[in-house]
């Protein structure tokens, strides 16, 4: 069984906003060959997640950026210096990384699905790891 | 693999990164994955800023905030909070193993979330290189409310079954964006909490309420597989969470490992 190992670098365009990597995503896994397996997709930043989500629907992405900015503020009460702890606490509730189902070469995502890089403290370049395991 | 570790508070981040360091080291893996695993259900894990501690303190507090301890819940014995803390941050955390070390970002360390501490508790760490076998199954559901969860362990347990692997990862994807899975308890009205301080957190007045409750819980999940079983925590259930219904739901399951 394979384990390929790439990565790929995108540049957030705002301080939050949800990016889709899904063809990005998509591309890596049918450069790979894997037909049958998993891949893994991976943000190694701790002010940024991944999430799956709706894409079809323009809307529905910017309003989980302002229910979320809504839920843990910009400016709080925090102790961290560089002032920016709301980005930290985003990226904990929705996680670092998605795992995604590969069948028949393709991944497996709902019509409406699309994978989302978080950005929670932007606009900066960053990078996105993935792992494709399967034969 | 699996380690122990002692919380001192109610609510505390304890840094477990050189324990799964510690761990990949003894499995000899050098390429492949590595899942960490929390079995309890008023804990979790994340990936997050270690070197100024007031990051994590911050997150603590963030949490606390808007899922306070007593909130409604002074008659029960503990906080139910805690298992709502631990359904949004989640149980579970993936990395990639890279010439035997992960391969994370430079600002990253893991932290075990305690959220009804002090006591004492487990990390299980699994690491896959070789697996001979992967294994695609499906579990259909109807949900019955608006907000409803379907345990869905006695599915899961029969696709590992199925699948004849006896050591290995499942991950479970739900293919949709207005329901859940999740890894909790679910008795001790356990679900109903989650699905109020969901419910308070994101009104279902909210636009997409039930996508950002989504994205909070996720809609995906990863086990371990050893001697054929999950290996989870006694109180854990694996279970499917709707904020959209009633609906069919489909979930995947893609079990990787060896026979």
């Amino acid at each position: 069984m394979k384990f390929q190992q790439s990565e790929f670098r995108l540049q957030t365009s705002r301080r939050s906003e949800f990016v889709d990597i899904t063809s990005k995503v998509r591309e890596k896994i049918s450069e790979s060959g894997v037909s049958q397996g998993l891949c893994l997709v991976y943000s190694p930043h701790t002010s940024s997640g991944m999430t799956i989500n709706q894409g079809v629907e323009p809307d529905v992405t910017p309003e989980i950026v302002e229910q979320l900015n809504k839920c843990f503020p910009w400016e709080d009460q925090y102790h961290h210096h560089e002032g920016n702890c709301a980005c930290h606490v985003k990226t904990t509730i929705i996680g670092t990384s998605e795992k995604v189902i590969i069948k028949d070469g393709k991944i497996l995502l709902g019509d409406c699905e699309r994978i989302f890089f978080s950005e929670f403290n932007g606009p900066r370049p960053r990078v996105v790891f993935l792992e494709i395991i399967g034969e | 693999m699996e380690f122990d570790l002692k919380t001192t508070k109610v609510n505390e981040f304890i840094n477990i990164t050189l324990e799964i360091d510690e761990a990949i080291e003894e499995s000899g893996v050098s390429d492949g994955i590595c899942v960490v695993f929390i079995p309890h259900t008023t804990a979790g894990i994340t990936l997050a800023e270690g070197v100024d501690p007031d990051v994590t303190r911050d997150v603590v507090m963030a949490l606390e905030r808007q899922f306070p301890w007593e909130d409604g819940y002074i008659h029960v014995k503990w906080g139910k909070a805690a298992n709502a803390k631990s359904s949004s941050v989640g149980v579970s955390e993936t990395m990639i193993i890279k010439n035997g070390k992960k391969y994370t970002g430079s600002w990253q360390q893991a932290f075990f979330c305690e959220f009804s501490g002090p006591g004492r508790r487990k990390v299980y760490v699994k690491t896959i290189d070789n697996p001979d076998k992967t294994f695609l199954g499906k579990i259909s559901l109807q949900t019955s409310g608006q907000t409803d969860f379907v345990d869905i362990m006695a599915q899961v347990e029969e696709n590992i079954r199925e699948s004849g692997i006896k050591d290995g990862i499942c991950v479970l994807h739900l293919p949709e964006t207005s329901a859940g899975i999740t890894i909790n308890d679910s008795e001790n009205d356990v679900p109903r909490v989650l699905a109020d301080e969901m419910g308070k957190m994101i009104p279902t007045k909210t636009n997409y309420s039930a996508q950002v409750k989504t994205s909070i819980m996720g809609n995906t999940e990863t086990v371990i597989i050893e001697n054929g079983s999950l290996l989870l925590g006694d109180r854990q259930r694996i279970m499917c969470f709707e904020f959209d219904g009633p609906r069919k739901r489909e979930i995947f399951l893609r079990i990787i490992g060896n026979e």
